[in-house]
């Protein structure tokens, strides 16, 4: 199952499974980190039309919903928070 | 239509200062966005590039000099960069530098809080040069975070020095220089890629083994196939290498495309799986050599981001912030602005007494006391206080890093004027200084929408209106004391929220006629946010201010004033030009709810928007003297006893914000733009908003 990013609800995570944009966004997303398998949690969302900001790689990347739709991600195994994203990584 | 905005390709290191001299070793300063080369430039330098807390402060290459142990260098900063495939100017800037600029050696800096999206680059620079070290930067902020990078081990992995840091505090400093001296000549590291592709590298790579060229071949051979036409005229140019030209390297490359195509593979598949064979390894790498442990800092900043950034609040926080600055501004400016401008009348008493004994020609007392020294003080007595307060203040949010969060708030609405969220950045350096925020539109990636920044930039009032306009809000609007300041600082914020609405309103109108289009992709990255170190922002901020308006008051008010005095008071023909051109001004300035005069003084301030109130003074006053310059109270006497009202006030603030940039901004548009045509257009977009303005508060004030 596989779905956009931009329609990922606000503290899930999914894993990158494509990228359908091309040239130069497609690449710029790549060279951020945005590369299949790539682990992104969604993590707060602007006002009306406005930018959501993403969890990506220990990095926080702002992007348009209409870019957003064009990452794909399927959903990750018992789509964890923030904080215990943290302790997964530790254990 | 084609969108002209020139791409600076050598501008950053062709001239001559920015030649290795002899026996100087030349090094390269590279790094993602807001890692902290410019910080460790400035350490290593001793100079003062400026920093903040927000990906793409520095937009162009600057170059400084150190020695150690005896050896000399010259090292580059330049702009920050996700990635070698070059997307935006600064980029282009910081790409054919590395790649066709000759460093002797690449240091690398990297992130630690977020060291495998860093390591990215750092692999990608590695695969043309072996001569690179790498810097671990922010290892404090990290360690906060829970996140520990073991740098031997990177450095056994990587084949190159790794050297761990905190460059804001000086720590690892003397590590990088120790690894700096020692270092020695590494071959490339290539990213491994899948066996399909090496074998379709094969026939270009070793042709390209036979030449003589200064990079490795299976990078260049790599570019090729992606067949990006940017890096591929960057190839042609630098290097020479165009198998357009090349019968033999045209003929390798359609083997080399064949075999890729045996493989199911094309030129855009390629390059995702360079992509994303660099992004795997920098994973790898981590994975094995940092370690993360719990840690409630990272939390923090999602915590105060969940405020700063709500979809509701954002932007009423935003209001709230910018009205807090600057009634801060405005309050702590009175009593510096009293001292000032009592010390300049003072200094003018005395050097009018020693004038007077040395027996000066009345005419030289006349240029170089009314003329230059008047014009100067009040430039400073007006410039000064606010500035060195509201910029502090600025540069503490700058370094907590709110700026970004700033863009993400406004990004719905740029997106609504088919414009860049990250123009709300180069807004705030307009703030500054509206050429440097011109230059500021290189972070902005689509070239439509640069040029719609770079065309409104004088939407935001600079540093050299923002005190007049503070001024005149004071003497005609609020009255002094708490109440009053908190008023002026309420008026203020509504000043600069009409330059962003106006800026959103031209941004739509170009967007619908000369630069149409649609909103185009980008990123924007929200760095963690860091505490600033007050105290050195405060002396550093407050101390470049000062120069800043000093320097302007030198270069610009000094020899205007003496141009002014002359005009003044030479009169030739027996005609005393300023007034003759008020005169003439007159009918116009009074239809706009102004008068001749201060039509005058916008035209004549040209030059600097400083010049404005003090060319204004010296018409109102052509034989008279202005004692105390800076004092509220006689500007205000003087403007009054010249008919001014609240309405020519709020016309003068309105047009004030809104008419053509000044002359410098107006040549940094040109060179940026290429085109005589839109710095045309960058004057005339916002003079027609101010006339729009004025004749409004005219006509509803005759309503009233």
């Amino acid at each position: 199952m596989n779905f956009a990013l931009d329609t990922l609800p606000q503290g899930k995570c999914g894993l990158v499974s494509e990228l359908r944009t091309e040239g130069a966004m497609r690449r710029r997303l790549m060279d951020l980190g945005f590369t299949p398998g790539t682990r992104i949690e969604a993590l707060y969302r602007g006002g009306r039309g406005g930018m959501t900001a993403y969890l990506v790689r220990d990095t926080v990347i702002a992007l348009r919903p209409e870019d957003a739709q064009t990452v794909r991600v399927r959903p990750c195994e018992n789509a964890p928070g923030a904080r215990k994203h943290i302790e997964v990584i530790h254990k | 239509m084609r969108f002209h905005f020139r791409v600076h390709g050598n501008a950053g290191f062709s001239d001559q200062s920015t030649t290795a001299r002899e026996g100087e070793t030349l090094l390269a300063l590279a790094g993602n966005p807001n890692v902290g080369k410019s910080t460790l430039f400035n350490r290593l330098t001793g100079l003062h590039q400026h920093t903040g807390n927000w990906p793409g402060k520095t937009v162009d290459s600057a170059c400084g000099r150190f020695s150690h142990a005896g050896r000399r260098y010259l090292l580059m900063d330049t702009p920050g960069a996700y990635s070698l495939a070059a997307r935006s100017d600064e980029e282009v800037l910081t790409r054919d530098f590395l790649c066709f600029g000759a460093p002797e050696a690449v240091i690398v800096v990297c992130d630690a809080t977020c060291a495998e999206r860093s390591l990215i680059l750092a692999l990608q620079i590695l695969e043309i040069t072996g001569n690179v070290i790498i810097c671990m930067n922010l290892c404090d902020e990290a360690e906060k975070k829970g996140i520990f990078p073991n740098t031997d081990r990177l450095s056994a992995k990587l084949g190159v020095p790794v050297v761990p840091m905190s460059a804001a505090r000086g720590r690892g400093v003397d590590a990088f220089l120790h690894a700096v001296d020692n270092l020695t000549p590494g071959p490339p590291r290539p990213i491994s890629l899948p066996a399909a592709v090496e074998t379709a590298c094969a026939p270009l790579v070793s042709l390209l083994e036979s030449r003589e060229i200064p990079l490795p071949p299976r990078w260049i051979t790599l570019r090729l196939l992606e067949g990006d036409a940017d890096t591929l005229a960057a190839l042609q140019k630098q290097l020479g290498v165009s198998p357009e030209e090349d019968a033999a390297l045209a003929s390798a490359l359609q083997l080399s495309r064949e075999i890729l195509h045996i493989h199911d593979l094309d030129a855009a598949r390629l390059s995702d799986l360079c992509a994303a064979s660099a992004a795997a390894e920098a994973e790898a790498l981590c994975r094995e050599c940092v370690r993360k442990s719990p840690s409630r800092a990272a939390l923090r900043d999602r915590r105060i981001d969940r405020v700063l950034t709500h979809p509701v609040w954002g932007i009423p926080v935003m209001l709230a912030l910018l009205a807090l600055v600057l009634w801060l501004t405005i309050s702590g400016a009175n009593y510096p602005s009293a001292l000032l401008s009592r010390g300049f009348s003072w200094l003018g008493t005395l050097l009018r007494d020693v004038f007077a004994s040395l027996h000066a020609p009345p005419w030289l007392t006349g240029a170089l006391l009314d003329g230059v020294y008047t014009t100067v003080a009040w430039v400073v007595a007006v410039m000064l206080p606010p500035m060195a307060i509201f910029f502090p203040l600025f540069t503490i949010l700058e370094d907590l890093g709110y700026l970004p969060r700033m863009a993400f708030n406004l990004d719905g609405s740029f997106k609504r004027s088919s414009a860049c969220g990250k123009q709300a950045l180069t807004m705030c350096m307009g703030l500054g200084c509206n050429a440097a925020g011109v230059v500021g539109c290189r972070i902005i990636d689509s070239p439509r929408e640069k040029l719609i920044a770079a065309l409104t930039n004088s939407f935001m009032p600079c540093n050299g209106r923002f005190p007049t306009i503070i001024s005149l809000i004071a003497l005609f609007f609020t009255g002094s004391g708490l109440l009053g300041s908190a008023l002026s600082a309420l008026l203020l914020t509504l000043v600069i929220l009409l330059g962003v609405v106006s800026t959103l309103l031209a941004s739509k109108l170009l967007s619908k006629t000369l630069l149409r289009g649609v909103p185009s992709s980008f990123t924007l990255e929200l760095p963690p946010y860091r505490k600033p170190q007050i105290l050195r922002v405060l002396v550093r901020s407050i101390l470049d201010r000062t120069l800043f308006v000093l320097g302007r008051a030198v270069t610009v008010a000094a020899p205007a004033g003496l141009l002014l005095w002359l005009i003044g008071n030479l009169r030739p023909g027996g005609v005393d030009l300023l007034q003759a051109l008020a005169a003439i001004l007159d009918a116009p300035g009074r239809f706009l709810g102004m008068d001749g005069v201060i039509l005058l003084a916008f035209i004549l301030g040209l030059p600097a928007n400083e010049l404005v109130l003090p060319i204004m003074l010296m018409c109102y006053l052509s034989q008279g003297q202005l004692t105390e310059p800076g004092a509220l109270a006689s500007l205000g006497t003087v403007l009054r006893a010249n008919g001014w009202t609240g309405v020519t006030s709020a016309c003068f603030i309105l047009f004030s914000l809104l008419h053509w940039p000044c002359a410098t901004t107006l040549l940094t548009i040109r060179k940026e733009t290429g085109s005589w045509r839109y710095t045309a257009l960058a004057a005339a977009l916002p003079t027609a908003f101010g006339l729009i303005a004025c004749l409004l508060v005219r006509f509803l004030s005759m309503l009233l």
